[in-house]
């Protein structure tokens, strides 16, 4: 069965976005403190099971605490074959520090950009299109808490894929 | 495909030079919310205003768990269901009669001791109350995002015993129950922080179960209980800190902007902690009625009280049947206190001993759940080192508030 | 001026010149590094933590922490 990896930064809807696709009940906190273990369901995409875990929430891959290493440890081991990033829309640069990581180790992302609706409320513009360009993976404007955007972020997982940091770099004129 | 690794600042340049591509930051007006968040970290204005969440969360619990308990279940248990059994269930006096209904002339449900008097009395009557109470605030104040500005102004007082702000989110967790507590200790940075962290919480911290059969036993007293046993936890941590090698890094932690909880949310998580609660906590009540009532008709609890006291009556204070109380704790504290509010009621304890017997039964050797938890949390070297710093504090603070119950003269 | 993040009192605002190598790679994920602005929202008392704002974000690190973060304040 292919595997889903959801990861991101603590507080940014992780958990209730996992509970959106899976479908399950919710059961950890998208507070920092509660979710310090990683959560596994099940969903279907177009027909087909696939294994979805949710990460706890850290701030980079070189790890601060326990949390943070069992997210870490869990990317190693399992070998997903999709990493969603989860972006708070209101913290754009904190999560592509994460996002960057996981694309240095070649994981096949999917950037989920999160609480787009108050990133709104609060004036930020993000250019999707320019940012998906220049990451070379998909992403996605999401509202885990209304559900809008989970279904182009679905249907796009299978677009994930590993990239080189080096074309980014190129891409973003540096 | 080529893999490259950056470091640190060239990380941080590529990401500057995509946000300043894609992202562009509007003239942001502070709100309300960003108004609340300054004054809820400001030692002056931040300090009163936890104290008065802190009130409001205790004066909730208090006021939930007594209207369902004390309006409910206690008149529903006591004037109708425990007759009833009592009268209707066959062979009274037998082995039988005594593990399911236990003591035929016993006037309520604490004192009768048996799975479906007490265990169910105690299992929905009491416990169940406090537990969605406890849950439904503690999930709010999670969701609004109150508790890591909660570690900031407490974090002061816990670097001193080597922890840092953090820590207070398991210690609230613990409040509800200490094994999903346990687990939350992995927030904690370092070996050693962890460690004590999960032992402190084992050995001082009584669980909302526990506190919700005291709050029915002895409302006026669990104040000073929980402070004394606070007061165990902070000495205790101060020792540990200095003893246990290894490093105690300072906090370090993201202060989310508040948010409005959504209902649903909060009501599917509260249901969800709540019902993965009962799961745990329902069969080992009952369980463990059946296990200490069979100890019981065995004679096994007779002996061991025997032989422990001496102990129990010099050093601690409190008569030996308390022992029988300590054998349930180690399958549920709930259920244990609730026997020791039997044998008061039953006239066997005063209310100083009985002060005395449910500290002792909250410092006492984990219940079953956490103790297995500590064991997965922490191997079996860490498991045996908290067992030794537990029986050192049993001693230490059992002896401790014997003499603080005599010189009170409670 | 430059001072240490600990010494700023609650209110005063620069930009980071410098963070020890010790924590730089501790603090980075959290948008904490050399070039940022920021703003000290409160400092508790008797040795106790400070709370930053970078770029809309509230982090709180203790006093060991913010010694070793250098910044340029704005007067």
């Amino acid at each position: 069965m292919k595997k889903i990896f959801l990861a991101g930064n603590p507080n940014v809807g992780k958990s209730v976005l996992f509970n959106r696709l899976s479908g399950a009940r919710a059961t950890v906190s998208n507070y920092p403190g509660t979710t310090v273990d990683f959560t596994k369901s099940r969903m279907r995409i177009a027909g087909k099971e696939y294994e979805i875990v949710d990460l706890p929430g850290a701030f980079s891959l070189e790890p601060k605490d326990k949390a943070e290493e069992v997210a870490r440890d869990m990317l190693k081991k399992e070998k997903p074959d999709a990493v969603v990033s989860v972006i708070d829309a209101t913290a754009v640069e904190r999560g592509l520090y994460l996002t960057l990581e996981l694309i240095e180790k070649g994981y096949p992302i999917v950037v989920a950009l999160n609480m787009s609706d108050v990133a709104r409320d609060r004036k930020i513009k993000i250019d999707v299109r320019k940012l998906e360009e220049i990451l070379g993976v998909p992403v996605v404007e999401t509202v885990a808490t209304t559900g809008s955007g989970l279904k182009e972020l679905v249907s796009r997982i299978e677009e994930a894929k590993p990239v080189d940091v080096g074309a980014i770099k190129q891409r973003a004129g540096r | 495909m080529p893999r490259t690794s950056l470091s640190v600042d060239e990380r941080w340049k590529l990401i500057d030079s995509i946000s300043k591509q894609v992202v562009l930051r509007g003239k942001y007006k502070h709100t309300l919310k960003d108004v609340i968040s300054d004054l809820s970290v400001r030692p002056m204005t931040g300090i009163p205003l936890a104290l008065a969440v802190l009130f409001g969360f205790w004066a909730f619990f208090g006021a939930f768990a007594g209207f369902f308990t004390d309006g409910f279940a206690v008149p529903a248990f006591d004037d109708h269901f425990l007759p009833a059994i009592q009268r209707a269930f066959p062979g009274e006096g037998g082995p039988l009669y005594w593990i399911f209904v236990g003591d035929p002339g016993a006037p309520s449900c604490f004192e009768a001791f048996g799975v479906l008097t007490s265990g169910l009395f105690v299992a929905f009557g009491v416990v169940l109350p406090a537990i969605v109470a406890f849950y439904l605030v503690l999930t709010i104040l999670e969701d609004t995002g109150y508790l890591p500005r909660l570690a900031v102004l407490v974090d002061t007082v816990f670097h001193k015993i080597g922890l840092h702000g953090f820590a207070i989110v398991p210690t609230i967790l613990s409040l509800g129950c200490n094994v999903p507590a346990v687990a939350a200790s992995r927030v904690l940075e370092t070996k050693k922080q962890r460690f004590m962290m999960m032992s402190l919480l084992a050995v001082f911290i009584p669980c909302g179960a526990q506190i919700g059969v005291m709050e029915e036993l002895l409302p006026e007293y669990v104040p000073a209980i929980l402070a004394f046993l606070f007061f165990g936890y902070f000495v205790t941590g101060a020792v540990l800190s200095r003893l246990i090698p290894g490093r105690s890094p300072e906090i370090l932690i993201d202060v989310p902007p508040y948010r409005s909880p959504i209902m649903k949310n909060v009501a599917t998580k509260t249901w969800a902690r709540v019902s993965g609660f009962i799961k745990m906590a329902v069969p080992a009540v009952l369980g463990g009625i059946v296990v200490v009532n069979l100890l019981y008709l065995l004679g096994v609890i007779d002996w061991l009280a025997d032989a422990l006291e001496p102990i129990f009556v010099v050093w601690f204070g409190v008569p030996a049947v308390t022992v029988g109380a300590l054998v349930m704790a180690f399958l549920r504290k709930d259920m244990a206190v609730g026997m020791l509010g039997g044998m008061a009621a039953a006239g066997l304890l005063t209310t100083g001993e009985l002060i005395t017997s449910v500290v002792l039964v909250s410092i006492y050797f984990p219940c079953l759940a956490t103790f297995i938890m500590l064991w997965k949390e922490g191997g079996v070297r860490d498991l045996l080192k908290s067992l030794a710093i537990l029986t050192v504090s049993f001693f230490v603070f059992g002896g401790l508030m014997h003499g603080i119950v005599a010189l009170a003269g409670v | 001026m430059k001072k240490k993040l600990s010494d700023m009192k609650p209110g005063e605002k620069g930009r980071i010149v410098e963070i020890d190598s010790s924590i730089r790679a501790s603090v980075a994920g959290m948008g904490i590094r050399t070039g940022e602005e920021l703003k000290v929202a409160a400092e508790q008392p008797i040795g106790g933590p400070v709370v930053i704002v970078v770029r809309g974000r509230e982090t709180s690190l203790g006093k060991g922490l913010a010694r070793s973060i250098i910044v340029e304040c704005e007067k």
